[in-house]
């Protein structure tokens, strides 16, 4: 497959809402886009981290630009998300989001043990390390949202990326 | 849906502006679709559906219901949105549902090339499919499987967000992982769902489902899977 456009999309529960406030320049297409629909219309956006700075368009962020593009990549810092933490890692090229990763997950030592007590330590299923190899999508269980957004807020917070 | 969507399509195929118009396009339709069906929301329609405010269901609350109904029965009841406490909750189903969606808005845009990943259930657009990896339950960087996808994959398990899967019929939940190939990714994922907690007995149903295959990793990291379920090369 030739070279995909990553974008993050939309994610329910407030993730748009703080890309949007703190978010993407123009470049960023969707997200900009959805976001700026998102606070036009008022709708109640639900990350805390979201609400107290409400902001204009990205429109305007980007012809107010910054002297220099932000490059970069940062590791935002772990969140609590219910069963342990996650760490968000965020690649940022000339002003624009490229990659969008969980870096670090870790679960609660209460729910890892409970994990242990069901798994016998050999798997008899295979381990193949996903680095190195031209695989764009994985499918795995579903995580949730808030934690994912804070730890990348974060991130770009490490960048100077407003 | 308190995920987080990833949106892909091919540069080379549409003009970056055909693409930025489905993505928000696809944006919209999710959010819309999260304002209806969000169980979180207490002004959702499907929570004042769920508190019996609703007489007349919409269009679309009206075919989640029929999905539903038709998923507890493909499953034997192993998904039963109606077995949920609070009362009817067809969470488990809405997310592939709107995936599904939202690969048809991309389809309608003009994209031939794309893929459309909610929280690890993945909708692929592509002539000829795509390689998908499957996240090993005990290693989140690793994989357990590389499997060819050319319309839906998706994957339940309980390691992300804990025990959060329940079985209607009281027993134990069968799989730590459990994973669906098939046509559309409403019925991958509530199989996906069923699997996980029903584990050789959704099996054995699977195997009589025509162009749908799954595997899934149990407790003692065992693999099951269908006769037609066939792994690729990373």
């Amino acid at each position: 497959m030739k070279k995909m456009i990553t974008l993050i999309g939309a994610t329910i529960g407030g993730f748009v809402g703080v890309l949007v406030l703190h978010g993407p320049t123009q470049s960023t297409t969707l997200t900009s886009a959805s976001t700026n629909k998102t606070s036009g219309s008022a709708k109640p956006l639900t990350a805390p981290t979201a609400s107290p700075r409400p902001k204009k368009s990205t429109v305007s962020n980007s012809t107010i630009s910054t002297p220099s593009p932000v490059n970069g990549s940062a590791v935002g810092k772990p969140v609590n998300y219910g069963y342990g933490q996650m760490a968000v890692k965020v690649v940022v090229a000339n002003n624009k989001i490229t990659d969008v990763t969980v870096s670090s997950l870790t679960t609660l030592e209460s729910y890892s043990a409970q994990l242990e007590q069901q798994v016998v330590p050999v798997l008899k299923s295979e381990v193949l390390q996903a680095n190195g190899t031209h695989i764009l999508l994985l499918t795995g269980a579903t995580y949730t949202s808030e934690a994912y957004a804070t730890s990348l807020q974060s991130a770009l917070n490490k960048l100077h990326f407003k | 849906m308190g995920t987080v969507f990833d949106l892909f399509a091919d540069e080379s195929d549409l003009g970056i502006e055909a693409i930025n118009a489905a993505f928000e396009h696809a944006c919209n339709e999710l959010h819309e679709l999260d304002d209806r069906f969000s169980t979180y929301k207490p002004h959702s329609e499907l929570s004042r559906f769920r508190c019996g405010e609703i007489d007349s269901p919409s269009a679309l609350l009206d075919e989640v219901i029929e999905l539903s109904s038709r998923a507890c029965g493909m499953s034997r009841g192993y998904f039963d949105p109606w077995a949920m406490p609070g009362g009817f909750d067809p969470t488990g189903l809405v997310k592939g549902w709107a995936i599904d969606r939202v690969a048809k808005i991309f389809r309608s845009f003009g994209i031939t090339i794309g893929a459309v990943n909610g929280g690890g259930d993945i909708a692929v657009i592509n002539p000829v499919g795509q390689k998908v990896g499957v996240q090993h339950p005990l290693d989140r960087v690793a994989m357990c499987g590389v499997v060819w996808v050319e319309s839906a994959i998706a994957t339940s398990g309980l390691y992300e967000r804990g025990n959060h899967l329940r079985n209607p019929f009281g027993g134990d939940v069968a799989a730590i992982s459990a994973t669906v190939v098939g046509a559309e990714l409403v019925f991958c994922d509530v199989m996906a769902t069923a699997l996980a907690v029903g584990g050789k007995e959704v099996l054995y149903l699977l195997e009589q489902v025509n162009d749908t295959e799954g595997f899934f990793i149990d407790g003692h990291g065992s693999m099951y899977k269908t006769s037609g379920m066939s792994f690729c090369d990373p």
